[in-house]
């Protein structure tokens, strides 16, 4: 009897500690997938706001009627949420999106400027390159138009409930009239209860 | 009399087999538990150059998790753009509600519309 609680005892301390060795199982998921872990700012809401932006900007008049591709930069996108938003993040998908539509041109951004004015000097300043072979100064183009924007929430809780409301506005603003030729927004709601 | 009807039946035949417009059914791909929603109405239209697809559904059931997405196609039927991501609708009992797709480039001429069951 005792023989046999001895090993039914020393199976259980196998299984407990096999169990406490193994680690988490990891699998890959579906990056196009909707994601409900919390109530939180997620990918959904990337996906789904930059989808919704860059397809009502393609079908607005300055892009569609435009002959050539207009020449277009990325401005901010404000973070007026409580929450810790990289906005970069969804700006790049739009504009990424828009470039593989083949109907808009970008022009560097502010915050891609001083690695643009850095590489024209070490091609122009340095004397290190062929004079054919240089890119010039002088010769880059300004952009038509500018994308700027700013997500906002409101956030309602109680103790079984959290409810967010997001909205994200963009605008396309043409840089030498300062008018705003296109506007859109999206809003998502989300409610996680306990 | 009998070569009359049958020339008309084989006229019939031949308008059917040549109009190629795929039902609602044949646009539509459905994935995990999705039964009770039915899509009533489909339709697209070229609006400044891009293709503009609407598909009405509404909800027979209680409220679901559905999500959806809509794939491009060129006139070879390739894909012409990534997978879009799926967005989740929200519709609530005998609600019905309009889904509105723009395509994410001009090469794209027609659509399929996918609906998937989330969680």
């Amino acid at each position: 009897m005792n023989a046999r609680k001895i090993t039914f005892f020393s199976v259980l301390l196998c299984s407990a500690f096999l169990i406490a060795c193994s680690g988490p199982q990891v699998r890959y998921g579906d990056a196009k997938g909707v994601e409900t872990v919390n109530a939180n700012y997620g990918s959904t809401d990337l996906q789904m706001i930059a989808e919704s932006m860059t397809r009502s900007l393609l079908q607005s008049k300055p892009i569609s009627a435009s002959k050539d591709a207009p020449r277009v930069t990325l401005a901010e996108v404000k973070n007026k949420t409580s929450e810790y938003i990289d906005t970069t993040v969804i700006t790049d998908k739009i504009r990424t999106q828009l470039l593989k539509s083949g109907q808009v041109r970008f022009a560097v951004s502010i915050s891609e400027m001083q690695n643009q004015v850095d590489e024209l000097k070490r091609q122009n300043q340095t004397g290190l390159y062929k004079s054919g072979t240089i890119s010039k100064t002088g010769n880059m183009q300004g952009a038509q138009y500018r994308i700027e924007g700013s997500i906002a929430s409101i956030v309602k809780t109680n103790k079984d409930v959290k409810d967010v409301y997001y909205v994200f506005n963009l605008n396309l603003i043409d840089n030498e009239s300062g008018l705003i030729e296109w506007a859109d927004e999206k809003e998502i709601r989300k409610t996680a209860t306990r | 009399m009998m070569k009359k009807y049958f020339l008309t039946i084989l006229s019939v035949v031949i308008l059917s087999a040549c109009s190629s417009t795929p039902s609602i059914k044949e646009m539509t791909d459905r994935y995990g538990d999705t039964d009770s929603i039915q899509i009533t109405d489909m339709r697209s239209i070229v609006r400044n150059g891009v293709l503009t697809a609407q598909v009405t559904i509404k909800n027979d059931s209680k409220s679901n998790l559905v999500s959806y997405r809509f794939k491009w196609v060129g006139k070879n039927g390739m894909s012409v753009f990534d997978e879009e991501s799926w967005k989740p609708v929200t519709i609530g009992k005998g609600q019905s509600t309009n889904i509105i797709g723009i395509a994410p480039t001009p090469d794209a001429t027609d659509f399929r519309f996918e609906l998937n069951q989330y969680q």
